[in-house]
C-alpha cells in the first residue's frame, strides 16, 4: 500500500483508535504509520486534545439545597402516588407522570406534518411579523386573569403570533391549550376549536408561535392557557378583522 | 386525639433515610452528566429530579446493586430521550434557540479529518477555543452529546455503554463517530476558528 493510502486507512481509522476498539495488530499498524507521518499525527493529537478539552469543559454545581429537595421531592411523590393508588383508580390515573409525546387529542395523529408547517416557513410572505405577547411572570400559585390585548387580522390574511411564556423557572411536562372562538382558524389545524400540547418550558422565555388566519369578519378570541402542577395561567387576545 | 405515627409511617421514613443514604453520594455524578447531556442547569436538574422520583420504587432493586452508577444512568437516559422526543413534538422554542446555519452537520461525512478544514483540536487550550467548544457542544443534538460525554468524557467502555443505551456496540460505534465528525465540523465553521488556530500555532 502507498503512504497516500496508508493517510488515508489511517485518518478513517482514527475513531477506532480512539474507541480503543482496534485489535493489537491493526493498531500497531497504524501506529507505525502515525510514527512515520506528520499531517496523520497531527489530526491524532487534535483529536486527542480536542478529548481533553471537552473532560475540561466547566460544569456548573446544581443550585445550593438541590440534592435535599430532589430527594425529598421524590419521596413525596411517589408518597401521593401511594396514596392515590390506594384511595381510587382513577385518582392514580391522574397523578401518574405524563410521558406521551407531543399532541394531545386529536391532533395527535400528525405532528410531524404540523410541526413543518409551523416552522417551516410554509405561510410565506404574507406572514405578518409575530407579534409577541407576554404571557408569564414568575409563576404563581393561582390563575391571574388577564386583560384581552387586541390584534387586527385582515381576512384570508394569515398572521402569525407569537405567544411569549416567560418562565420563572424551568417547567417539565407544561401543558399548553389553546382555545379558539369566532371567525379565526389556526392555519394548517383545519376547523378544530382547541388544540393541546404537553411540553418542557425552559427557564426564561418560551415563544409559541401561532398562525392565524380569519376566515369571517366576525370578531375572534383565542385563549391561551398554561398549565403546571397547580399552576395555570391564561391569556386572550381579541382579533379584530378588517376586510381586505 | 390526635394519632402517632403508624407502622406505614415508619416504614416510609425508613424508606426515605435508605433512598438518601443510596442516592444522595451519586447525586453530583448524576447531574454531572445530565448537565453534559443537557447543556443547561435546569434541563439537568430536572433531569435529576425525575430520575430519583423514577428510582425511588425501585429502591430494593438498587440496595442489590454492585453499582448503582450505570444503573441510575440507563433509566437516566431514557428518560432523557423521551424528553428530546417530547420536545421535538412541541411547538415551543426556547427564545434563545436559534437554528444552526450552514451546511447541516449531521450531513457530515466523517472525512473531516481528510481534507484541509482546520483542525480545531489544535487550537482548545485556549480560552477562547474553550468558548468556541461550549457554544459548538449546545449545537450538537441531545443525542450526540450523550455519547461523547459518555464515551470520550467520562470514560465508560463502548460495551458498557451499549448496554446503557440499549444498542448494539456497532450502532453506538456509528453514532459516535458521526457525533464526533458533526463536533469537529461545528468547531471547524465557528466563526474565530481560523483566528484560534493561528493564535495557537504561534504559541
Amino acid at each position: 500500500m502507498n503512504f497516500q493510502a496508508d493517510c488515508k486507512n489511517t485518518l478513517q481509522r482514527l475513531d477506532d483508535l480512539l474507541d480503543g476498539s482496534l485489535s493489537p495488530t491493526a493498531a500497531a499498524r497504524l501506529h507505525a504509520h502515525l510514527d512515520d507521518c506528520e499531517d496523520c499525527a497531527a489530526a491524532l493529537a487534535g483529536a486527542k486534545r480536542l478529548n481533553r478539552a471537552l473532560r475540561d469543559m466547566p460544569v456548573p454545581d446544581p443550585r445550593p439545597g438541590f440534592a435535599s429537595a430532589a430527594l425529598a421531592d421524590a419521596v413525596a411523590r411517589n408518597r401521593i402516588g401511594v396514596a392515590a393508588t390506594r384511595s381510587s383508580p382513577a385518582l392514580r390515573a391522574a397523578s401518574a407522570p405524563r410521558t406521551s409525546a407531543g399532541f394531545l387529542g386529536r391532533s395527535r395523529q400528525t405532528p410531524r406534518r404540523r410541526l413543518e408547517l409551523w416552522f417551516g416557513g410554509a405561510l410565506g410572505a404574507a406572514a405578518a411579523a409575530a407579534l409577541v405577547v407576554m404571557l408569564w411572570g414568575p409563576p404563581r400559585g393561582a390563575p391571574v386573569p388577564q386583560d384581552p390585548a387586541d390584534v387586527r387580522l385582515t381576512l384570508y390574511e394569515p398572521r402569525e403570533i407569537g405567544v411569549a411564556i416567560d418562565a420563572g423557572q424551568a417547567l417539565p411536562g407544561a401543558l399548553l391549550t389553546v382555545s379558539l372562538e369566532g371567525g379565526i382558524d389556526l392555519v394548517g389545524f383545519g376547523a378544530q376549536r382547541e388544540l393541546q400540547w404537553q411540553t418542557d418550558l425552559d427557564a426564561g422565555t418560551n415563544v409559541l408561535p401561532l398562525p392565524i388566519i380569519a376566515h369571517s369578519l366576525e370578531q375572534g378570541r383565542l385563549t391561551a392557557l398554561v398549565e403546571h402542577g397547580e399552576m395555570t395561567q391564561q391569556i386572550e387576545l381579541r382579533i379584530q378583522v378588517d376586510a381586505p | 386525639m390526635k394519632p402517632g405515627p403508624g407502622p406505614e409511617d415508619r416504614l416510609v421514613v425508613d424508606s426515605a433515610r435508605e433512598f438518601e443514604r443510596l442516592l444522595e453520594p451519586l447525586i453530583p455524578v448524576l447531574f454531572r452528566h445530565a448537565y453534559r447531556w443537557t447543556a443547561a442547569r435546569d434541563q439537568a436538574e430536572d433531569l435529576v429530579q425525575e430520575l430519583l422520583v423514577r428510582l425511588y420504587p425501585q429502591m430494593q432493586k438498587l440496595a442489590e446493586l454492585e453499582r448503582v452508577e450505570p444503573w441510575a444512568l440507563r433509566v437516566m437516559y431514557r428518560i432523557f430521550v423521551d424528553q428530546h422526543r417530547r420536545n421535538l413534538n412541541s411547538p415551543v422554542r426556547p427564545m434563545h434557540e436559534t437554528p444552526a446555519t450552514g451546511p447541516a452537520p449531521g450531513e457530515d461525512s466523517g472525512d473531516g479529518f481528510v481534507d484541509d478544514a482546520p483542525q480545531p483540536g489544535e487550537a482548545l487550550d485556549h480560552e477562547r477555543a474553550q468558548d468556541a467548544l461550549v457554544r459548538a457542544w449546545g449545537r450538537l443534538n441531545p443525542d450526540q452529546r450523550a455519547v461523547i460525554a459518555l464515551h470520550d468524557v467520562e470514560g465508560y467502555g463502548l460495551e458498557e455503554i451499549a448496554t446503557m443505551l440499549e444498542v448494539p456496540v456497532g450502532t453506538l460505534k456509528s453514532r459516535l463517530h458521526r457525533a464526533r465528525a458533526v463536533l469537529r465540523q461545528l468547531l471547524a465553521t465557528e466563526p474565530f476558528a481560523a483566528v484560534i488556530r493561528e493564535q495557537l500555532e504561534r504559541r
